[in-house]
């Protein structure tokens, strides 16, 4: 029987009940250590990242070929401690630079060949310091160049922090880019303070969604939403229209409040669904269609009068704490988590209007924090899968009450 | 096949493992195997990009108004698309 006002508690049990993925990859091999990973093979603690190869601790990145230590890189081969570079070849402790190789210690390089200690230079070779040198005293300096020596590397690091306030950097990481805000955006348009994110469109606050299925008309998504459409408050899902409130969903359409959903459409306040294509169902019983309206509604009056906000308040807000409600005049607004002022803006209330959504008391920094959080760090521990009890590498820790699956597992139960 | 070499993190002191996979990488690039953990690295790297957050203040070149990852008070130059094309490209 579906009591509305047991919905919170029970949402929250129907969680600790329903199976957890212990860790996700897809068309991989021998990638046991990590989460995340899609068509890679003998990658090692390797994170949100895609068509890799030998590839030891390197995180959001794609087509990355014998590389350690890399994060938010691309196509690079053979680098070493390398952020935000593409397309690099044999680079070591690099960040913001592409098309290069031979490259160490250097930021915001383009076409670039054997560098050490570099800027912002174009198409040069055989540059330290942004001074040209022969190639035999390029090669001398390599040479002489002992990484292991923490000195030596100090004085790099001195070195190339006095050239880095000397060389003029650009205000914002953008690439194909119209009427958009944020950082780190490429083939995008009219975005709004998105960060690490492409092909979004008239969308607002969309972090880390970085493949190409695209995001439009949504607001407060990611980490590693794809293929959004008329969506808010999602975590780690794709192929969604019209939904808000989802963690670890895909393909759902018109649904609200879930978790570990696929392929259907109409479910409220679910866990560990797939393929519920006909009906209406609320915390996984199948209900008619009256009774689903009007029962989502009540539920979501209650939501709103004990201050749940987004999925991340359902799962976890403390219900004890006092609720505080801000006038929907004030859009000039202190977050209630971090103290910090934030503005909501005419774009956002439109959204909020149509979605039919409540004005948020929370930062968007401290709603992106949320969403993160949904999902467990990243580190790895060896525990046994609920299932079918063979050992498996997960982010659950041992003594993690929930129920964890291998990905057969996990697919062979869901409901 | 070589076995995993076990350190100790100058950071944060905790053991950590370095696998036969990644000690022929460095032994491939002429590096040294690290001395910090995985987990201090990562935190390392963090810690280049920008936070997630956007400061209003203007182009140290035209004085064009700007929404930037860099606050007024950066120790960087920074500039608008166009200053930094023209300077740098």
């Amino acid at each position: 029987m579906i009591n509305s006002e047991n919905f919170i508690q029970d949402f929250r049990d129907l969680y600790l009940k329903s199976p957890q993925c212990g860790s996700w990859s897809r068309g991989s091999e021998n990638c046991d250590y990590g989460d995340i990973i899609t068509v890679s093979k003998d990658s090692y603690m390797c994170f949100n990242s895609g068509n890799c190869r030998d590839a030891y601790y390197c995180e959001d990145s794609r087509a990355l070929t014998n590389c350690t230590d890399c994060a938010f890189c691309e196509q690079c081969e053979l680098c070493y401690e390398c952020v935000d570079c593409n397309n690099c070849y044999d680079s070591n402790y690099c960040q913001d630079s592409v098309n290069c190789e031979d490259i160490h210690f250097s930021y915001d390089l383009r076409r670039c060949k054997h560098c050490i200690g570099c800027v912002g230079l174009r198409d040069k070779e055989y540059y330290i310091f942004n001074k040209k040198h022969s190639q035999e005293d390029y090669e001398k300096a390599l040479e002489t160049l002992d990484f292991s020596n923490p000195k030596i590397l100090e004085e790099i690091d001195k070195k190339l922090e006095v050239l880095k306030r000397e060389i003029p950097r650009k205000f914002v990481h953008q690439f194909d880019t119209q009427n958009c805000t944020g950082d780190y955006i490429y083939h995008s348009k009219n975005c709004y303070r998105c960060f690490d994110t492409r092909h979004t469109e008239d969308s607002g606050y969309i972090y880390q969604a970085n493949l190409d299925m695209g995001t439009k008309d949504s607001w407060d998504c990611g980490p590693i939403p794809t293929g959004m459409d008329l969506c808010y408050d999602i975590a780690y899902s794709h192929y969604l229209f019209n939904c808000k409130h989802l963690y670890w969903c895909g393909n759902l359409k018109d649904s609200q409040y879930c978790t570990n959903c696929f392929e259907s459409k109409n479910l409220f306040g679910c866990h560990y669904i797939k393929s519920k294509e006909d009906g209406y169902y609320i915390l996984n019983q199948k209900v008619d269609e009256d009774f689903y309206k009007k029962t989502t509604k009540e539920i979501i009056d209650i939501l709103r009068e004990k201050g749940i906000y987004a999925l991340y308040d359902l799962l976890f807000k403390d219900l004890d704490r006092d609720v505080v409600s801000v006038s929907d005049d004030q859009l000039g607004r202190s977050c209630t988590l971090c103290g910090d002022n934030f503005e909501i803006t005419e774009d956002e209330i439109g959204f909020y209007k149509k979605m039919d959504i409540i004005l948020p008391i929370y930062c968007p920094n401290c709603r992106a924090e949320q969403r993160i959080d949904l999902r467990n760090e990243r580190k790895m521990y060896k525990r046994e899968c609920g299932g079918c009890k063979n050992p498996l590498i997960t982010t659950y820790s041992p003594d993690n009450p929930h129920i964890v699956y291998c990905l057969d597992c996990y697919w062979q139960n869901i409901g | 096949m070589k076995d995993s070499v076990t350190k100790k993190c100058q950071g944060c002191k905790k053991e950590f493992l370095i696998i036969p996979q990644e000690q022929s990488f460095y032994e491939k690039k002429k590096l040294p195997t690290p001395s910090n953990c995985h987990e201090c690295r990562r935190n390392r790297r963090k810690s280049l990009r920008n936070e997630r957050k956007l400061y209003q203040r203007k182009c140290d070149k035209c004085d064009k108004d700007l929404e930037s990852t860099y606050p007024k008070n950066s120790p960087y130059i920074i500039y608008c698309e166009e200053c930094y094309y023209n300077e740098v490209n």
